[in-house]
């Protein structure tokens, strides 16, 4: 299973992809130092709203759909799954494996920029580890979604952005019922609840159903591409 | 080793397969047919890659699409030539070995590049291979783990003479070791190459089965249409039908009649010498229907109740 992890990993990992996330991460960065230098006294607050628009609502996402929905779901478009598909192995295990390698790029590629925001802005070691645990939660949780999402619908990419641009970052903002549909606003709430701090604009959860609807969302989408993944018709 | 029974697969209203039974046993058999003709299609099937819409497959006893078991046994070279990018040749064949679960992945690699005559230590990456070493490379892995059922979709496309030729050997030294090994071509040469058991597909249907020499029989044994241009068509149109070798033939304009013949091969021999005795010179002789899919259609349309 090591060469197919490594397999994969190469396969979704780009230089294009990997440069376009890069500036993007630079970009936060320096919005967080121009928090730090514009207003230091609320630069807590700021940096939260900051992580919270920025990075939970768009970053993670962003980074996640790409990722997520070139692993397996490239294999199926370009008609190369049929190299994993057709091997005696448990399908669970080539989604374990999916999951592990996306992931692999995931996490650094999103707690990288937004460690770096912390330091920058010069904001708490509670934010540091606050952010830490609801970035990685809801990039599990996007991760999982959107790899289901990749191998069943063409054009995920697409689609993937319009959702997190269209529902993650704007109807789920509108109410407590959208929001509740929202891994955003799961993620957001671990976020104020670990940095006991109020996150401006945001439709807060309490901290245990946020962590369990997280972790169940992650499950879901394991589940789910593992159930298409066995009932695909591989070209 | 596979049974096919009343297959049927269709995609929306496109019917791909219909009412196909057949069994495939040990040793080589090459699925015949023209582009289109529903090849890939069964083949998905029989790996399980897809369900049948009708009908049931076993293959050595199992179902290909829910038995996991079966794909220890089971070896596929696709059509498509893609192949993941960003790695060599060994890396895929050994991800191949590791999957199936063999205990030395990279050694039975190594072997199984080295059969297809490529170069384990090549670290080029496969998107630099030409599409002959890609062929190739999707051989070793479908090999690699020694499958009991090794079937290959169109697996000489895109290789030279060469090659072609070695690869038919590799085939036919398979399908000697108590395997089942099937291969499907579009071209009658190739699979008279392999001088195997034939099954002839042609618009979704099994129009014929047999040994190579009995379906080259049927295929000769049909009505042939030829074009024959002639200095004096009417003359050479009253001799013909004289000389009892064709069954009918009219008029085209141009100084051409066509005529149609059962008897094809008396036929050739007796236009020389006809010729001769007329007194008519031939400016053309022209095959009308000797394309391999005009062929097809006559098998499937000559099964049909």
């Amino acid at each position: 299973m090591i060469s197919l992890y490594r397999i994969l990993l190469r396969i979704s990992v780009t230089r294009g992809r990997l440069l376009a996330f890069l500036a993007g991460g630079a970009l936060l960065d320096l919005i967080a130092y121009a928090v730090r230098v514009s207003d230091y006294a609320n630069r807590e607050t700021d940096v939260y709203q900051l992580l919270d628009l920025a990075a939970l609502a768009l970053y993670v996402p962003v980074v996640a759909l790409v990722f997520s929905t070139s692993s397996l779901g490239d294999l199926a478009q370009d008609g190369t799954l049929v190299y994993v598909w057709l091997r005696p192995v448990a399908r669970w295990k080539v989604v374990l494996v999916a999951l592990a390698s996306t992931l692999t790029v995931v996490l650094p590629m999103t707690l990288g920029p937004v460690w770096l925001a912390i330091a920058l802005a010069g904001a708490s070691w509670q934010a540091f580890w606050a952010i830490t645990a609801s970035t990685t939660m809801a990039a599990c949780a996007y991760t999982a979604v959107f790899t289901a999402f990749g191998l069943r619908v063409r054009h995920a990419l697409i689609f993937g952005l319009g959702y997190v641009l269209i529902w993650e970052t704007g109807v789920a903002s509108l109410g407590k019922g959208p929001a509740a549909l929202s891994i955003r606003h799961y993620a957001e709430s671990l976020l104020a609840h670990l940095g006991n701090q109020t996150v401006p604009g945001a439709i807060e959860a309490d901290l245990w159903p946020a962590v369990i609807v997280l972790a169940a969302v992650t499950l879901a989408g394991a589940t789910l591409t593992t159930i298409l993944l066995s009932r695909q018709d591989v070209a | 080793m596979i049974e096919i029974r009343n297959v049927a697969k269709w995609y929306g209203g496109v019917v791909a397969l219909s009412g196909l039974t057949a069994t495939i046993g040990r040793g080589l058999s090459s699925l015949l047919g023209p582009n289109g003709a529903g090849k890939s299609s069964l083949i998905r099937i029989l790996c399980g890659l897809t369900s049948p819409s009708q009908g049931s497959v076993r293959v050595m006893g199992k179902d290909p699409r829910t038995s996991r078991e079966i794909r220890k046994d089971i070896g596929l070279v696709p059509q498509q030539e893609r192949l993941p990018p960003g790695v060599n040749a060994l890396e895929f064949v050994a991800m191949a070995a590791s999957l199936q679960g063999l205990p030395d992945p990279a050694g039975a690699a190594r072997k199984a590049i080295e059969t297809v005559e490529l170069d384990p230590n090549d670290r080029r990456h496969l998107s630099s291979y030409s599409k002959g070493m890609r062929q190739r490379v999707k051989i070793a892995q479908a090999i690699v783990h020694g499958p009991r059922v090794l079937i290959l979709d169109e697996p000489l496309n895109g290789l030279d003479p060469r090659q072609r030729s070695r690869m038919a050997q590799l085939f036919i030294q398979l399908g000697s070791e108590d395997r089942c090994v099937l291969v499907s071509s579009h071209v009658l040469e190739e699979v008279q190459e392999l001088s195997s058991t034939v099954l002839v597909l042609a618009e979704g249907k099994l129009a014929a089965e047999g040994d190579f020499h009995a379906i080259r029989q049927l295929l000769d044994d049909r009505p042939h249409r030829i074009r024959l241009r002639s200095t004096d068509p009417l003359r050479l149109a009253s001799g013909l039908m004289g000389s009892g070798t064709v069954s009918a033939v009219q008029t085209a304009g141009d100084n051409a009649i066509v005529i149609d013949t059962w008897t094809v091969s008396p036929f050739r021999r007796r236009l020389p010498r006809l010729t001769q005795e007329l007194g008519v010179r031939l400016l053309e002789v022209a095959p009308l229907d000797d394309d391999l899919e005009s062929v097809f259609r006559y098998l499937v349309a000559r099964r049909s109740p």
